[in-house]
């Protein structure tokens, strides 16, 4: 089932185009991942999404509800956390989440700040100002801020960035937990591309305000078909140099290491044209294409 | 609107004004000062002008209105700039 479907989302600031007619959908207990380069639209895609933002022309829908027709009730459901704001600096955070359970007119206020507080790992920190948290900790209060009414629909903007390797393998763990026990649909921004391959069922890649890949990230890195090679050459690296100039292999040398850039289905070959030429290497490492590499190649061709 | 939007909002302001000794004078100390200080002025006024206190009660309650409508337009000035540098705007915008 759908619980979100973007139609044809158009965003023009003047003339210029920051969304450029998007459709996609995300299914319930789905983690959408939202990729692309700085400026690719993707935090005004989720601006509108949130209704902060009014788009040009499109459509969005909401539990196959119009958005713009069931604003308030749809975002009763929905919550965000996004590196681009912040709460309060002055107020403490448990006086955040406290106005913050308010204003999503949650009942037990008390008891759900005590359980979020938990959570999220929070409790020594309940009663210290947000201005005297590190950035990982404040974080971790602004996801708090955005699970405090529980919503069905997360729009997470690069969640994870300023968080320790613990903390945010935990909030990853969290997040599938959410997903499999209460079908949480999760719309996630990162540019840490292994958390994305490791969390997210789909990925959208967008560029220049248009969506150009929409698929799972394994099927992404698939499409490169670019393996790196790294060999420590022990005899013959002339040898090895002169077959990638012949073949116009692309290749980058550091001492006795050279890293060679071969297709996926030439290295059987490419090995045993080694072999015959009598280069002999003593560590040899192979790197399959992975998401980080198709981000790079879109936004080499950007 | 809901009263629990319009009462979050009235928490958030509560919570950062009892911290702020700048904006619990702004709100309190300076206007009981006018009028304080209006006030005495006018009562020396009507002693000179024999009684007739017409004047000084229109001036006197233009002040209290003028302070009234300063004030309104000063807190709603400087919480907006205020949501804006904590760059909780959105956070705002989403529910309000």
């Amino acid at each position: 089932m759908d619980i979100l479907g973007v139609k044809n989302l158009t965003k023009k600031f003047q003339q210029f185009t920051a969304v450029d007619n998007i459709s996609f959908n995300l299914r319930e207990g789905e983690i959408l991942g939202f990729l692309g380069p700085n400026g690719a639209g993707k935090t005004t895609t989720i601006q509108m999404l949130l209704g902060v933002l009014i788009p040009t022309s499109g459509e969005v829908n909401y539990f196959s509800k119009n958005f713009q027709n069931h604003r308030e009730e749809i975002l009763e459901q929905v919550n965000f956390s996004s590196t681009y704001t912040n709460l309060p600096w002055n107020l403490t955070v448990k006086e955040n989440l406290n106005f913050m359970s308010c204003l999503y007119n949650i009942k037990n206020r008390k008891e759900r700040i005590n359980r979020i507080a938990n959570i999220f790992r929070l409790n020594k920190l309940l009663n210290q100002q947000v201005e005297q948290l590190s950035s990982g900790q404040v974080t971790r209060v602004n996801l708090a801020k955005a699970f405090i009414n529980f919503p069905k629909v997360l729009l997470l903007d690069e969640p994870t960035a300023s968080l320790d390797p613990e903390i945010a393998s935990y909030i990853r763990s969290f997040l599938k937990e959410q997903r499999e026990n209460f079908q949480v649909s999760i719309i996630f921004t990162s540019h840490n591309m292994s958390e994305i391959e490791e969390l997210c069922d789909r990925v959208i890649f967008i560029n220049q305000g248009k969506i150009i890949a929409d698929d799972r990230p394994q099927n992404l890195a698939k499409s490169i078909e670019i393996c790196h090679i790294e060999l420590n050459v022990a005899d013959g690296l002339k040898r090895t140099i002169e077959i990638c100039e012949n073949s116009q292999t692309h290749y980058e040398l550091s001492g006795r290491n050279i890293i060679i850039d071969v297709k996926e289905k030439e290295i059987p070959e490419f090995l045993r044209n080694l072999m015959s030429k009598g280069v002999y290497y003593d560590q040899i490492s192979i790197e399959k294409p992975d998401l980080e590499d198709y981000f790079l190649q879109v936004a080499k061709k950007k | 609107m809901k009263t629990s939007r319009i009462y979050a909002m009235v928490l958030r302001y509560f919570y950062y004004f009892r911290q702020s000794l700048d904006r619990m004078s702004d709100a309190f100390y300076w206007p009981v000062m006018d009028l304080l200080l209006w006030g005495l002025t006018g009562s020396y006024f009507k002693k000179m002008s024999g009684g007739n206190s017409t004047i000084m009660i229109m001036i006197i309650s233009g002040i209290l209105f003028w302070i009234i409508v300063w004030r309104g337009q000063y807190e709603i000035t400087v919480n907006l700039l205020e949501e804006l540098w904590n760059k909780n705007l959105i956070n705002l915008f989403v529910r309000l």
